[in-house]
């Protein structure tokens, strides 16, 4: 019984210092990310590039769709961390202060390529009051209104504006939505969905100069008038106008592009991210800026690419970490319409703006009612600069759940969501 | 088989003992029952094997038990009294986590609220509707065995897919059970997606899985003579007498059994409101397990989630002691009396 055992231990033993051996004069980076089975695809083929162009470097990738950070934390805790990685804000700002992950300054400050300037400011996430950087997102996403083209033309409503400076004001686009909100045959349209998370909330609220929570992130400004008076508006779509669905109703869908293509919503307020199924969904996809209160915003969201402390490579992970950010070698997931480039020179120059704007997933508007409304009025989502976001946004999902449904008033709703965040706030991580 | 060793030291030892080990004059005083066992430490070389194999034998599950359990526990214990986060450092906070718990966390309180009530409402419908149905199930009827697997069916489908299932159920647009209230005119009802009716319908639910319950029952009910029964009818006895008198009665052991196991299974709810609800709305169905998951997974606070967890625990131990204190005037045991 003992000896095959320990003969079978022997050899595992031998063949694992031979093939550590064979790899010994190689770099071996592992990279950790998540996404859907096309961002793996995509990443598959990025690293294989990287392996080329880097001889000396192998890139072993693990691919983790759910339950991603509870795997990060794991492999962090057994002391075999990833050396780059997606990472979410959340536990990225604790470890970061807790040293386990890089500060990224001493090599943005060397590297014209990836100087602070040449990337949009909003993509950013300092830590440490602002002196240092522990990444910057892995790509860029915007809030967005999309529209179904094609029942604009069905019921003759004219299209939103798409230049930034000019978009719909409120009154408008409750307007519109209330032309393109039909019962016709069973068929039920609504005018427009939102979905509850603060993503599709905060460029509104932000748009009549209210906020969640005030600039210096130590004190909730949802009480203030102006952010109740949007919560209001927002929720009267549901329960007064009924132009768009309430979460109950959406729940009896499915995703954005099912809803869209078959008809049952003419209008969405979302991620810039759903082009990706939107553009193959069989309609025509329109694209806009959101309608304004008082000024546009445009809410610039992401979630940071990180270096491991504990890694053996810096430098080789620093230009792994470039790589990956760099829209030239994962061109097909800018064309796709899943990403953004966080590089201000995809958007300036306009060769390289057509690179990735002109594909068949961008409709013609794209560049100027999303490229151009990101540069001109970018405005970071929370997450960026607060700790214990995650906390934060639960709050303010959960306080809000009732006025969406309409038991409750936004100013109530508002007032109980002030006490339940004041304990939470901390300050903002970059200054 | 053998008589266990620790048996025989029980015993007193033996005669031959006291002639061939002194050592063993412990036991001289004691009267000798079995004077031809083999004392304790005089075992055979067969024996002696059999002890060192039994060991090696139950190593794996001891080991397991220490690594992936009794560690752990400790390990939480320790963690409770820090802010440690995985991978993080290490920093000793003393009874900190405990006093936010107590004084300032108002969704904990929340959470054991919505914990407490949940238990407590869906522990004795689940026992009374499990309890009726095994009555029914304990007749004599033509394809009582096909009746009786399909309702222990759902206990068996594994709870994610389950509460898939009553996502759908519970749509308020075009969920079924919306759909049966349309039919016999009563208006729709949001289910799960209202703060006061989310617990109620988890409840339901619960309800419905109610197959574990029910099997332990119908095995009590089983176990009544039926010599009882024959003589309560020779008295005259109707089928509530019989109910009231004997059946439960005797089937009280199953109904502890089951509400001790009620406690600890639904003060440990989770699935539900990881998959349905998100705890929501407005934190109508954040079980104290979900609140400990959301600390330690998504806010990355591990010590504080082992404090909550140790909250559990002794809510968890202080019920399940209520209950076997208060089992002593009202559980029968045939075997006992009284």
């Amino acid at each position: 019984m003992k000896r095959p055992a320990l003969s079978l231990a022997c050899a595992f033993f031998f063949l694992s210092v031979i093939l550590s051996v064979s790899a010994a004069d190689k770099i071996v980076l592992t990279f950790a990310h998540w996404g859907s089975p096309l961002e793996k695809e995509a990443m598959a083929q990025m690293c294989q590039s990287f392996e080329e162009a880097h001889p000396d470097i192998i890139v072993n990738v693990l691919y983790t769709p759910v339950n991603y950070d509870e795997r990060l934390s794991a492999m962090v805790a057994g002391g075999i961390a990833p050396d780059v990685a997606y990472c979410h804000e959340g536990p990225a700002f604790s470890w970061a202060d807790d040293g386990i992950i890089m500060d990224l300054k001493p090599f943005i400050d060397k590297d014209p390529d990836a100087s602070v300037d040449s990337r949009l400011p909003a993509s950013w996430y300092w830590f440490d009051k602002g002196k240092k950087i522990l990444g910057a997102s892995i790509a860029g996403e915007i809030m967005l209104l999309f529209y179904n083209k094609d029942l604009f033309d069905q019921f003759g409503v004219p299209y939103p504006p798409s230049d930034p400076d000019k978009p719909w004001t409120w009154d408008q686009f409750v307007d519109a939505a209330k032309k393109l909100t039909k019962m016709s045959g069973g068929q039920r349209t609504f005018g427009v969905s939102l979905g509850t998370w603060p993503g599709p909330i905060l460029p509104f609220v932000r748009s009549n100069g209210g906020d969640f929570i005030n600039a210096e992130g130590t004190a909730p400004l949802v009480d203030s008038p102006e952010t109740i008076e949007v919560l209001q508006k927002l929720a009267d779509l549901m329960n007064v106008y009924h132009v768009a669905p309430t979460p109950t109703d959406l729940e009896s869908s499915r995703a954005l592009n099912v809803n869209m293509q078959s008809r049952q919503v003419a209008m969405a307020v979302d991620g810039q991210w759903s082009l990706l199924d939107l553009a193959k969904s069989g309609f025509r996809v329109g694209v806009a800026p959101l309608p304004v209160f008082k000024k546009p915003v445009a809410l610039f969201l992401g979630a940071p690419l990180v270096i491991f402390s504990s890694t053996k490579h810096p430098k080789e992970a620093w230009e792994l970490s470039k790589w990956i950010q760099n829209v030239q070698n994962s061109l097909p997931n800018y064309r796709n319409g899943l990403w953004m480039p966080i590089q201000t020179k995809w958007y300036k120059d306009p060769s390289l703006l057509a690179k990735w704007v002109n594909s068949d997933a961008h409709p013609p508007e794209y560049r100027q009612a999303v490229a151009d409304y990101l540069v001109k009025y970018g405005s970071q989502y929370p997450s960026f600069y607060l700790n214990d976001w995650d906390d934060i946004q639960r709050v303010i999902i959960q306080d809000l759940s009732n006025l969406w449904v309409g038991k409750e008033d936004a100013k109530s709703a508002a007032r109980r969501m002030a006490a339940d965040l004041k304990p939470l706030l901390k300050g903002r991580t970059d200054k | 088989m053998n008589a266990s060793p620790l048996l025989r030291q029980d015993l007193g030892g033996g005669n031959r003992s006291h002639h061939a080990r002194g050592k063993l004059s412990v036991n001289r005083g004691l009267p000798r029952k079995r004077s031809d066992l083999a004392p304790r430490l005089s075992l055979s070389g067969q024996l002696r094997a059999e002890a060192r194999w039994g060991i090696v034998l139950a190593l794996p599950a001891m080991v397991g038990f220490i690594v992936w359990v009794a560690g752990p526990i400790v390990a939480s214990l320790v963690f409770s009294f820090s802010t440690w986060n995985a991978g993080g450092r290490f920093r000793f906070v003393g009874l900190e986590n405990y006093l936010r718990m107590a004084r300032t966390d108002k969704l904990f309180w929340k959470s054991l609220l919505v914990t407490t009530y949940y238990s407590l409402t869906s522990i004795p419908l689940t026992l009374l509707f499990a309890f009726a149905i095994a009555v029914l199930l304990n007749r004599k009827v033509i394809g009582i065995s096909l009746f009786r697997t399909l309702l222990y069916l759902p206990s068996v489908a594994p709870s994610v897919a389950v509460a898939m299932l009553w996502l759908w159920l519970f749509n308020p647009d075009f969920g079924l059970l919306n759909y049966l209230l349309q039919l016999v005119g009563l208006p729709k009802l949001l289910w799960i997606h209202d703060e006061v009716q989310v617990i109620p319908s988890f409840i339901l639910m619960n309800i419905w899985r109610m197959g574990g319950p029910m099997v332990i029952f119908l095995a009590a009910l089983q176990g009544i003579p039926a010599s009882l029964y024959e003589a309560a009818e020779l008295d005259g006895g109707g089928w509530w007498s019989k109910l009231r008198y004997i059946t439960l009665p005797l089937s009280t052991p199953a109904f502890f059994f089951n509400a001790v196991m009620g406690i600890i299974s639904s003060f440990q709810v989770f699935n539900e409101a990881y998959i349905m609800t998100d705890g929501g709305p407005n934190n109508g169905s954040l079980f104290l397990v979900y609140y400990v998951y959301l600390n330690a997974f998504r806010y990355g606070r591990m010590g504080y989630a082992s404090t909550l967890a140790w909250a559990l625990f002794v809510v968890i131990l202080l019920l399940t002691l209520f209950m076997f204190r208060i089992s002593r005037n009202w559980v029968y045991y045939e075997a006992k009396g009284r």
